[in-house]
């Protein structure tokens, strides 16, 4: 069995056994617990469950569960329920801030929360729609983490130098739509 | 601020945490110092966490799809499945009931014929000496001594095999004479397995000696085919 540190180490690396070995060790709990706790919809929850993964790996990203006190699954629980206070405002009054401050899911007010959020919907819209070369480019290094040898070899680049000048020119062209939508 | 292809590949490195302390130190001074250039790393970041969102919340899709593939194909199989084992199980009991039927039957008959073998007199060669030696190791049960005779046996055959006579009446003499003990050791070996429940090998040998010229052809026969 993995410990909590394997996992982190994993999804700090983007390895998708462990990823995808963790989302379906706790799906079943997390769906079951949610559904008989607040009475939610499969759809809803399934929804609910990936964005949670989704926050629990930038979370990872951003070092902030360096001073874990509890269980991965359980910070994944708290991750969830956070991301349902944030969907339903009824739901808001049962959970303390305290809790959710403990487990370093805030770090700021619901205001500044909910800019950031919409900031990030925002980002993730201009991202799916990019094209290839930049989709493939991007991809193999940001989340491959390729080589710039490997990415050369594989996109048929005639060198290095090639792929970081395209890379450039795709961040570029994300960047300027980015702030051309705020 | 305008970011240079040089700003990106330092703000990787500072993100995948590949720079050394004394560039770290110097980088993080520039980011405090430089509001545009801090506001640049931080655009830089975020637009890379979308990089990475996307591809993770893909990869998450595509285990979720999986996943209710593989659980439509078990929702459809258990009736299938179920019937299958039955079958299978059913079948295993048969063949297994025939196999354990006939392994009692064949032990059965190789003792009867062990008992009813006739007993061997050695006319003075090795092989034949052997032979006598086996047939007592079968009468008294000694099957673990009985194949290491029978093994030497056919070693000795194999080597006389090989010995080249004055004359060619006398080779063909002596070849004729190693058959005849080649198939005697065979039926022996054949009575052996079937008397110690080894079925498959018995019946093997059995089926060769019943399409040989083997003086134990008929009664290989009767034994392999008797139901």
């Amino acid at each position: 069995m993995m410990t909590d540190q394997q996992i982190i180490d994993g999804f700090r690396n983007n390895d998708r056994k462990i990823i995808n070995g963790f989302y379906a060790a706790n799906k079943g709990a997390f769906l079951n617990h949610f559904r008989n706790s607040y009475g939610k919809s499969d759809e809803y929850l399934l929804d609910l469950y990936q964005d949670a993964n989704v926050t629990l790996w930038e979370n990872i990203q951003k070092g902030k569960l360096g001073k874990m006190t509890s269980t991965l699954s359980t910070y994944l629980f708290a991750v969830g329920k956070y991301k349902m206070m944030a969907n339903d405002r009824k739901f808001k009054e049962m959970t303390t801030e305290v809790d959710l401050q403990n487990l370093n899911l805030i770090d700021s007010d619901a205001e500044e929360m909910e800019e950031k959020e919409e900031k990030e919907r925002k980002i993730d819209e201009i991202v799916n729609k990019m094209t290839y070369p930049c989709s493939d480019i991007l991809r193999m290094h940001y989340w491959e983490k390729l080589s710039g040898e490997e990415i050369a070899m594989q996109m048929k680049y005639a060198s290095t130098d090639a792929v970081k000048t395209q890379k450039y020119k795709c961040m570029q062209k994300l960047k300027q739509a980015v702030m051309a939508a705020f | 601020m305008n970011t240079t292809e040089k700003d990106i590949e330092l703000f990787d490195s500072y993100m995948n945490g590949t720079m050394s302390d004394s560039d770290r130190a110097q980088f993080e001074e520039r980011l405090r110092g430089d509001e545009a250039y801090r506001k640049a790393f931080e655009l830089h970041s975020e637009v890379v966490l979308g990089i990475q969102r996307k591809e993770l919340k893909a990869m998450l899709q595509e285990q979720e799809k999986a996943g209710q593939e593989h659980a439509t194909t078990t929702k459809r199989r258990p009736l299938v499945i179920r019937i299958s084992s039955i079958l299978a199980l059913a079948a295993c009991l048969f063949i297994g009931i025939i196999i354990v039927h006939d392994a009692f039957r064949m032990a059965n008959l190789g003792g009867d014929y062990i008992a009813q073998l006739e007993q061997p007199v050695p006319r003075g060669s090795g092989v034949e000496e052997i032979l006598a030696l086996i047939y007592k190791d079968l009468q008294q049960g000694n099957y673990s001594n009985a194949q290491e005779n029978i093994d030497k046996a056919r070693q000795l055959i194999q080597e006389e095999q090989s010995i080249a006579y004055p004359t060619e009446e006398e080779t063909e003499y002596h070849q004729q004479m190693l058959k005849l003990d080649s198939d005697e050791l065979d039926w022996y070996q054949a009575l052996m397995y079937a008397k110690t429940h080894k079925i498959f090998k018995a019946k093997k040998l059995l089926k060769q000696i019943a399409k040989s010229e083997s003086s134990h052809k008929e009664e290989a026969k009767t034994l392999v085919e008797h139901k």
